[in-house]
Order: C-alpha cells, then structure tokens, then sequence
C-alpha cells in the first residue's frame, strides 16, 4: 500500500507564540487506514489537520497528499481530496437548509445541477438524513447537524476524511452515530480515515495512534501498544478506555489478563469465560 | 422577534407557492405601483378582487393576513386622520384654525385605507409564500445584470442567505447569554430608559465576540469545502419560469392596463 498522506519535518509557530505549534513532525498514512491522532488541548493536533488542508500557511516541512504535494498552487486540488469535518456543528452549516449545505462544496466544484442533484440524494440517504433534505438547521440537533456534514463531505467524494474533533460537542449518541457511518463507509468505499480528537475511547476502532504533545510526535502505534502505555496517557491529560482501566484494575489484583487490546465487549466474553474457568 | 421576521413562511402546495419567486417579487412591486395611479373607487375595486383572488389562489388562512395588518393598525389610523384634518378640496363640514374637515379629505382619508390595507395584504402575501432562500435566489437572479458592472451579485447573495441563516442561531446564543446574566443576578425587566440600554453592552459584547467566531470558523469551513468565490459555480437551486408564472403575469398586466385606461381616460 503507498502512502496517501505524507507529512516530513513540519514546523509551525502562531505569531503570538513563543513556541512552535508544531515542531518538525513527520509521519505517514497508509492508504485506507484509519489513524488516531490523540493530544490534549493546545498539542497542535488541530494545527496539524488544518496544515494538511492547505488551511494554515505554514513556511517549514512538506506535505504530500495523495502523491501531490501542498504548495499555494496545488492547495485547490489538495483540497478536493480532503473532506474536512470541524467541531462545531453550527459553525459549519453553510446552507440555509439541509439539501443546500450539501450541496454547497459541489456548486464549488462547479459539479453540473443534474449531478449535484443525484450526489446529494445519494450522500443524504448515507448518513440517513434524507427525510431532513428540507430542513433548516435549527430544527436540528448538534449530532444531525453534523451528519449533514459529513454528507457533505461524503457528496464531494474526497479520498480522505479529516475529523477535527467533530464528535466533542454531541452527546454519546450523536458520537455513536457519527462513527458509525465513518465505519461503514471506510468499509464500502476505503476512504482514509484521520481523526483527530482527545476521547480515547474513540480511538479504539483505530489501526494507529499517533499522541502528539507540545507540538511534537511522542508516540505512534498500534491502539494495543499506545493503551498499554497507560501511565504516560495520564500524564498527559489524556484518558484510557474503559476496557484498559479495568485491565489494570485486574493487575493490581494479579489477576492474569489477556495481552491485546480488547473493547468493552471483548472484555464481557472474557471475564464470563474466566468465570466459567474459575 | 424572529417568528415576525423570518418565520413567516407558511409551506403550502398552492399556485402562488409553486410560482417563480422572481415573478412574485417583481408583480409584487408591480402591484404596489400601479396602486399608486389609483384615483377612483373602480380602480380600488379591481385591485381588491385581483389581491383577493391572490390571497385565495395561495390557500393560506386568511387570518394570518389579518395578523399581518394589525400591528400597523395604528400608522394606518394616524395617516387617515392627517388627511380627515388637513385635507381639503370639495364641502366644508368643520373648520378650526388650521383643521377642517372636508368631503375630499374625508374620500381621500378612504382611499389611504384600502391603499395601506391592500399594499400591506400584497407584501404579506409575498412573504407568508416565498420562503427567505426563495427571495434571497430571486434578487441575485434579477440583480444579474449588474455583474456587467462588476457589482458582486453572487457574493451579496450568498451574504444575505448566510445572515439569514444565522438569525436563529444568533437568537438562542443571545438567549443565554442573557440567561447567563440573569444567573448573575442582572434583572432586565426594571430601570428606566438609559439603565436598560447600559444593560444590554453586557449582552452585545460578548454576542459580537461569538459572532467574530463563528465568522472565522464559517470561512474556514467554506474554504475546506473548495469555495473560492462566486465564478465558476453552478447552482443547485434553479428557478424555473413555469406557466403559472406566465398566467399570473398576464392577470397583472391586464390589471395595470385596466387601471390605467380607468385613470386616463
């Protein structure tokens, strides 16, 4: 599999700052792959999303979507391989109603109207918003909205999906919702996949982790091998799932737990198994 | 506030729904012009029946149009006794210093009544039918020509459909944060005039804080999406010119004629 994002020796510094933002991060994405990137507020993982998107002009370091690489003049390209989700629902809902905001990246690409019609048909019915198409936003919820949002992405057929926290203000519900579609689609179409987020437990459907802290990588790897690490977690700021928790509750108990990650229901099967051994 | 303004649309399946929003706009317009010319009870005749036929034609309540006179109830009465006083022309009936009341002050005072009552029902009509995105796509389309002169249609529209958009949201965000006040103990229901108004700076500060946000996120989120101004799009929306609006167009035409041949001649 060949690299779709490629980012090497990326540095960033916010003018009012003393320290960069980002500090020569690099890393690579595998086509398909759904990638966690973990930090607490102020780590530079937003930074970094927006910097893959052409979003922030930053002066050091390289970026290479889908073989192209982010220069001012590619940025538009670029861009059309990336569908972007932000965190605040509202903040993005460009349209007056449901139908438009979908429709608003495609008139951008100047997509002709019979078509846009069919994507936005197609992309409501997969985020199941279909009977919303005529919907103002506020008549609908944090999480509806952002389903719209990722129909919108959905609509403009990008290679990558780029969730920049997008789930921290919905309930567990919207949340559940969200990712679910995101896992579906990743099924149907293998798209990339590069959330961005500091719920860890939204990091367990992942195949890597990558935990930035001060603007610097300090760890990347399989979920398995980031939770095991679960002191380092703590320290900065950051939660470990559920499941793990209960792992090394177990520990302390030197009660002997399996190696892997498991999620929660992995954990049920095996505690009523150890019952049963018992 | 916001029910007055922007959520008066009332979805209907009707002719006058089904019609091109330009075409409603512009015999809109074209309605309250003509009554302008009106002199005569004939014409004010014709021009009710028109209004009603198209009050009808949209299968709205009627009451909501009542709705819609009410509020101005007291600048109609205000304009009509003006003219009851300071008109005059035709038999004196009363005279005291500068007021008198006269037979032509008195018809005129009439005539202003059904003008305000008919203007008032014509541009309710237009509103409770036409949902705001509708109008907002019909001034961009008759501002077309403009762009000839480089004045920036699509982008003055798109403002307009972006504020438009924003008003509910604005509302609920300047709800609590005026529910955050009164948390704090501010009461804004007391105080005279000037106390009030010092109250609300506490409201709009940090409503214009929030407002810079969301702007900012807004045009990030625009920008993601690949929007690089209004040339080269297409539209999603398209408004098509169908034979209700020819048909409509046609009554209105003949409606101005009438009146004119009626003035005139």
């Amino acid at each position: 599999m060949n690299d779709i994002i490629k980012v090497s020796h990326l540095t960033y510094k916010y003018l009012q700052n003393e320290l960069p933002a980002l500090d020569d991060v690099s890393f690579s994405i595998p086509s398909g792959a759904w990638v966690a990137i973990v930090g607490h507020n102020g780590s530079g993982k937003s930074t970094l999303a927006h910097s893959l998107d052409g979003l922030i002009d930053f002066k050091q370091g390289q970026v290479f979507i889908d073989g192209v690489e982010l220069t001012e003049a590619n940025v538009w390209k670029v861009r059309s391989k990336i569908g972007m989700i932000f965190q605040n629902p509202d903040n993005q809902f460009v349209g007056a109603t449901v139908e438009d905001d979908v429709a608003f990246g495609l008139e951008n690409m100047a997509v002709p109207h019979d078509e846009i019609q069919a994507r936005v048909d197609s992309a409501l019915a997969q985020v199941q918003m279909s009977e919303f198409r005529h919907k103002q936003p506020d008549q609908l919820s944090g999480g509806q909205k952002q389903r719209v949002a990722l129909a919108g992405v959905i609509a403009m057929q990008p290679k990558i999906i780029i969730l920049d926290e997008a789930t921290s203000m919905l309930d567990p519900i919207g949340r559940q919702e969200i990712l679910g579609v995101i896992k579906r689609l990743r099924r149907k179409l293998g798209i990339t996949v590069l959330s961005i987020t500091h719920e860890m437990d939204e990091t367990t459907s992942a195949d890597e982790i990558i935990v930035l802290n001060d603007g610097k990588i300090i760890e990347s790897g399989k979920p398995s091998l980031i939770y095991a690490h679960s002191d380092l977690l703590l320290k900065l700021g950051l939660d470990v799932p559920y499941s793990q928790r209960l792992k090394e509750a177990l520990k302390l108990r030197h009660i002997q737990t399996p190696q892997a990650y498991s999620d929660e229901k992995g954990m049920v099967d095996w505690l009523w198994q150890s019952l049963l051994k018992a | 506030m916001n029910k007055l303004l922007f959520g008066r649309y009332i979805p209907q399946d009707s002719f006058v729904h089904h019609m091109d929003p330009r075409a409603k706009l512009v015999l809109s317009f074209l309605y309250v012009i003509v009554i302008f010319f009106a002199n005569n009870w004939w014409i004010y005749l014709l021009m009710t029946v028109v209004a009603l036929l198209s009050i009808w034609a949209s299968k709205i309540n009627f009451k909501l149009f009542v709705d819609g006179i009410l509020p101005l109830i007291w600048i109609i009465a205000f304009t009509m006794l003006i003219q009851v006083f300071f008109g005059t022309g035709g038999h004196l009936y009363w005279q005291w210093g500068i007021f008198s009341v006269t037979s032509l002050g008195i018809l005129n005072a009439a005539y202003i009544f059904v003008r305000f009552t008919l203007i008032i029902l014509i541009s309710t009509l237009l509103t409770l039918s036409t949902s705001p995105i509708q109008i907002s796509d019909a001034i961009e389309s008759l501002l077309k020509p403009l762009e000839k002169v480089h004045f920036p249609v699509y982008e003055v529209a798109l403002m307009l459909s972006i504020a438009l958009r924003f008003v509910p949201t604005l509302m609920d965000e300047t709800e609590s944060i005026m529910n955050a006040q009164r948390a704090r103990g501010v009461d804004f229901g007391t105080g005279n005039i000037v106390q009030r108004i010092k109250k609300i700076i506490p409201i709009l500060i940090p409503l214009f804080v929030s407002a810079f946000n969301r702007a900012e996120d807004l045009a990030t989120a625009m920008e993601a999406r690949g929007y690089q101004g209004g040339a080269g799009r297409t539209k999603y929306r398209l408004l098509k010119w169908g034979i209700r609006d020819t048909i409509a167009t046609l009554i209105y035409l003949l409606m101005t004629v009438v009146v004119f041949a009626l003035r005139f001649f």
